[in-house]
């Protein structure tokens, strides 16, 4: 068994060389569909010939007619889509840069059609943290051109040393109550958002827009439509999608090519190397051995003096951003485990707090299960995990949080546990299974910051 | 929808973290547990119990990279029922040809006391890792990460069947000598 064994380990690799190994091999890897798809996924290819005819039905009713000369002035002539330039200092849902339009030959579009909605293979990683963009974030991601119907918002998400991963531009339309929205790369780190089909039997079939090769899938219920499309130009990879109710699914195919027509047609690439985190230096995701983190300075001195008999760790971190600061360790024995977080305690927290004398918000006797049903709604926060101050804990407060399980059929027996304690401005949540009172009542009074 | 909010909906105990977990990484799941099992309901079942152990982790983990947190326990699941077929059944396939490739890679241990656990051999393996070229340790891990077979590797790479099995000897001669060098049995 040495060579499972070994096979195994080398999942161990850490999230860095992981990361490395999807962006070398993201856009080549297989996805497997052979057995999971249903039927096979086909390219079908839609002509929208009626839209040259009906531009109205094309847009849906949040579309508005441009008048003949004006700024929103579409040309007549067949073929071609008018999109008018913006001002970049007021991108609202009125451009207003007089006589500034491009033309962009409509494409015949076709759509790869889908049996099942899945993502495509490994998302880079991130999401660290993310920011909502600025106005002049949005300028810069933006396409400068755009139509009548485009309302703009959008946030960035980095990596927690500060670096980019992706901007996600939201177009909405409220004619419709639709959204479209953009993710942006950089074209040699893509993220995979958005289906990317590699297709068992086919290739898919790509609709040129303005010389720019996309590609663009759909997925269809009974009741539903799920469009995402996927291009590459000027060194910026795009992922686009909308989803829809089957009676707008018009809608969201009109909003998505013409997305796609001001990105095409747009002269200035977007700016991403403009966008930058405000808060990258407060951010932290660093998991720890036990002994790095009894040496953090901020909850080290928070942890367990030691661990219960025969559990291992299975992770340690510290964590800062969104909000958030603390330090998480679980433990495990088998299907045993205890969770010890350490944080700064924040107003989120507050409803939870409550004095020993208040039985009714924590002792777990009083609620039989299914506690959805017996614990009164304006109490479930505090009982599911109440905050008890280090000066009342006590035995008795603990053994009210604990439940012994002996029949949970799949399950170890043992006490269940669940509550925090405050020290100052500190809070230590604990949630056990497996562990017994006495040892966590022991560590808990063994604190001392 | 992103990983944060993915994360924040297991944070929430909202169930629909599990359909937003599934529509975002259950291919990608599947895909990691069907090229060791070659089985579809195995496969599947890796994916769903993939699903059951996030929910149970998260809180308190707040993993950085959804798809790296979710495709460690996928594998793992998918090796474990592998072995658990293996005792009884050998099926053939890629699985075998990868597990004979680094059987030789680790000697076995003379006595129980000098065996390495799971999580130190872990360890060491990434520090391995980090020893290894860019490109040769792509290569390393889309065969034994990725369980790949070696033309599929050989076509990412842009490289012949032939150059895809000397990269990866090298790779695994390296391999012997560094846990040999830190005295790694099993």
């Amino acid at each position: 068994m040495k060579d499972l064994m070994l096979l195994k380990a080398i999942g161990g690799l850490d999230d860095g060389l992981l990361a490395e190994y999807e962006r070398d091999t993201g856009n080549k890897r297989r996805l497997f569909h052979g057995v999971r798809w249903g039927a096979i996924a086909a390219c079908l290819c839609l002509v929208i010939a009626a839209a040259f005819a009906t531009p109205a039905l094309l847009r849906g009713p949040g579309w508005v007619q441009p008048q003949p000369g004006g700024d929103h002035a579409v040309s007549d002539e067949p073929g071609h889509i008018a999109i008018p330039g913006s001002n970049p200092a007021t991108p609202s849902s009125s451009p207003t840069a007089p006589g500034a339009t491009a033309t962009v030959e409509r494409a015949e579009v076709f759509y790869n059609t889908a049996a099942a909605m899945v993502n495509s293979a490994p998302r880079q990683g991130f999401a660290i943290f993310a920011e909502e963009l600025s106005q002049a974030g949005l300028n810069a991601v933006a396409p400068d051109m755009r139509l009548e119907w485009m309302e703009l918002s959008g946030s960035a998400g980095f990596y927690g040393w500060g670096e980019l991963a992706a901007v996600w531009l939201n177009i909405s339309n409220a004619g419709w109550d639709g959204r479209v929205t953009v993710k942006l790369t950089p074209a040699d780190k893509p993220i995979y958002g958005s289906p990317m089909l590699e297709l068992e039997q086919e290739e898919p079939t790509a609709t040129v827009i303005n010389g720019t090769e996309c590609y663009i899938y759909l997925y269809e219920t009974e009741t539903d439509v799920y469009l995402s499309a996927e291009f590459e130009r000027e060194g910026v990879a795009y992922a686009l999608s909308v989803a829809a109710t089957a009676a707008d699914a018009h809608h969201a195919k009109a909003d998505l090519y013409d997305v796609m027509s001001c990105y095409a047609a747009t002269k200035r690439a977007p700016e991403l190397d403009s966008i930058t985190a405000v808060h990258s230096d407060e951010w932290r995701n660093d998991p720890l051995t036990l002994a790095e983190a009894r040496e953090d300075a901020d909850f080290g001195p928070y942890l367990p003096r030691e661990l219960p008999q025969g559990f291992s760790e299975e992770s340690i971190l510290r964590f800062r951003g969104n909000g958030e600061d603390y330090l998480s360790s679980v433990w495990t024995y088998g299907y045993e485990s205890l969770r010890w977080k350490a944080s700064y305690i924040t107003a989120a927290d507050l409803p939870r707090l409550t004095a020993a004398e208040d039985t009714h918000n924590y002792d777990l006797a009083l609620y039989p299960i299914p506690r959805a049903q017996s614990v009164p709604a304006e109490l479930r926060e505090v009982v599911d995990n109440p905050i008890f101050s280090i000066d009342e804990l006590t035995m008795d407060v603990i053994s009210a949080r604990a439940r012994y399980v002996s029949d949970d059929a799949g399950d170890t027996d043992g006490y269940r546990m669940r509550f925090s304690v405050r020290y100052g401005d500190v809070v230590v949540e604990i949630s056990s299974k497996g562990v017994s009172p006495d040892w966590v009542y022991r560590q808990l009074m063994g604190i001392a910051p | 929808m992103g990983d944060q909010e993915i994360i924040e909906l297991f944070w929430q105990r909202d169930e629909d973290a599990v359909a937003q977990s599934q529509r975002a990484y259950g291919a990608y799941c599947f895909t990691i547990a069907h090229n060791i099992l070659m089985d579809r309901e195995g496969a599947e079942e890796c994916v769903n119990d993939t699903w059951l152990r996030a929910w149970n982790s998260m809180p308190p983990q707040r993993p950085g990279r959804l798809s790296a947190f979710f495709g460690r326990i996928t594998r793992n699941l998918a090796l474990d029922r592998y072995a658990a077929k293996r005792a009884y059944k050998r099926g053939g396939g890629e699985m075998e040809l990868v597990l004979e490739e680094l059987d030789h890679c680790i000697a076995a241990a003379d006595t129980v006391g000098q065996a390495i656990d799971e999580a130190e051999l872990a360890r060491c393996i990434n520090r391995f890792l980090h020893t290894l070229p860019a490109r040769e340790r792509n290569i390393f891990l889309c065969r034994y990460w990725d369980v790949s077979p070696l033309k599929d590797i050989a076509t990412k790479y842009g490289l012949r069947e032939a150059n895809v099995k000397a990269s990866l000897y090298r790779s695994r001669e390296k391999l012997r000598a560094f846990l040999e060098k830190e005295g790694i049995t099993v």
